[in-house]
């Protein structure tokens, strides 16, 4: 029974980091897959980041581009021209939808700097579009509902006929937040923080103060509610 | 492409339709992407449909970021050039199943001499076509600890529920560090048992 290791390796775990290699005892491997199982209890730190996504698809792609092109493309059906463009287009995709978290990450790299509380940064793409996400009909005053896009996920609230929105990715670590109807907030499943409906923290418990969720433009049009989103290339 | 073209990834995505209503009830997890039931139409399809699917399955054998992220890009680097695209979505998720088998088998023993967690083609396809919204696992822990004796019971609880460093949960519990060290470890060997048991 090897304490001191199998200790560090439950400690590389609750900090989400990666553990030393050793060579356990047999009794020590059953009480690492225990720890490992007991981890999962937090279900949300489970959720690839926005981050990861688009940078292991924009390493594949250029791995991709330069494999050997007699090798299996045929067979994959796919032409350099469909392949870039393809690629082009989802990459982007993936990029747009990092918008939340390349905010998050700017706010936890540089603490220090600004000791006070982040206010509210807005999300607005470089060349936005306006993307229909709910009939206007459906949201009556005082609701609150969920809605993504390729690029975006968020809530829009109707509050007393004014429409706000605001990002739906938790400013700490980017876990997908969750609406709380009962206390009328949004939680985080991750780490325990709270937002009210219009993007203030309510609840944390970091060392650095943790930034409102972004405010997301949005508008009614004929009957529809829409965002102005990042424009598919 | 036809009838099973993917929709357009520009359109809005309803979250599966469950969460059209305006009440916000059903939270589900957003795919970046939905494809047709037979085939993907290119690669970036087959990525995008699948990386979430393999980094929770990969998180849940490892229990860390790090570790879940190389393991996830080590299986689609594999996968890469063996994949056809005009293969089925079955086969796509098969082949990436049976490679993230072997990957993360390699990355136990490399590392530990043995393999700590693995993943079963037949029984984790099902976790893997259609991933929980939601987590069992705090329903599983928390019966877990119900079987245990009360003081294994309350250390876990400390570290794995409550957030509590080890260093608090030894003070919670009045004892010294050295021993809730001791005491983690065996409430752990006897949580592995019970695990075990019950499978």
């Amino acid at each position: 029974m090897n304490t001191r290791r199998v200790t560090a390796f439950v400690e590389s775990l609750r900090r989400n980091r990666r553990p030393k290699a050793f060579t356990p005892e047999p009794d020590d491997v059953d009480a690492m897959r225990a720890a490992i199982e007991l981890n999962n209890a937090e279900p949300g730190a489970a959720l690839p980041s926005t981050e990861f996504v688009s940078d292991l698809h924009r390493r594949l792609a250029e791995q991709l581009d330069q494999a050997d092109a007699t090798v299996d493309l045929a067979s994959a059906r796919l032409s350099r021209r469909s392949l870039i463009g393809g690629i082009g287009a989802a990459a982007a995709a993936a990029a747009a939808a990092a918008v939340g978290g390349a905010v998050v990450e700017r706010e936890l790299l540089s603490p220090g700097s600004s000791p006070s509380v982040p206010k509210a940064q807005e999300l607005v793409p470089d060349e936005g579009v306006w993307q229909p996400v709910l009939t206007a009909a459906k949201l009556g005053e005082g609701q609150v509902a969920r809605f993504s896009t390729a690029s975006s996920v968020g809530f829009v609230v109707n509050d007393s006929g004014n429409l706000t929105a605001i990002s739906g990715v938790c400013t700490h670590q980017g876990c997908l937040l969750r609406l709380n109807e009962a206390e009328a907030r949004l939680d985080c499943p991750c780490h325990r923080a709270s937002f009210s409906l219009q993007g203030d923290v309510l609840h944390q418990q970091f060392r650095q103060p943790l930034a409102p969720l972004p405010h997301i433009q949005v508008r009614e049009s004929d009957g529809k509610i829409e965002i102005n989103d990042a424009r598919p290339v | 492409m036809g009838e099973d073209s993917p929709p357009d990834p520009s359109a809005a995505v309803p979250d599966d339709g469950a969460d059209d209503s305006a009440d916000g009830h059903h939270i589900t997890i957003p795919h970046l992407h939905s494809v047709g039931p037979d085939a993907y139409p290119n690669w970036d399809a087959i990525y995008l449909d699948n990386v979430e699917r393999l980094y929770r399955m990969m998180y849940a054998r490892v229990g860390n970021r790090a570790d879940a992220e190389d393991l996830t890009a080590e299986v689609f680097q594999a996968a890469l050039k063996p994949l056809r695209t005009s293969a089925s979505v079955g086969e796509v998720r098969a082949y990436l199943l049976a490679t993230a088998r072997t990957v993360l088998a390699s990355h136990w023993r490399r590392h530990y001499g043995t393999e700590i967690t693995t993943i079963d083609v037949d029984v984790d396809r099902a976790a893997l076509d259609e991933p929980p919204v939601e987590s069992d696992a705090p329903r599983r822990v928390r019966a877990l600890l119900g079987e245990l004796p009360d003081h294994y019971a309350r250390i876990l609880q400390l570290r794995f529920l409550d957030a509590c460093t080890l260093r608090e949960a030894a003070h919670a519990m009045n004892i010294s560090l050295g021993n809730a060290k001791v005491l983690q470890h065996r409430a752990l060997r006897r949580a592995a048992q019970l695990s075990g048991d019950s499978q």
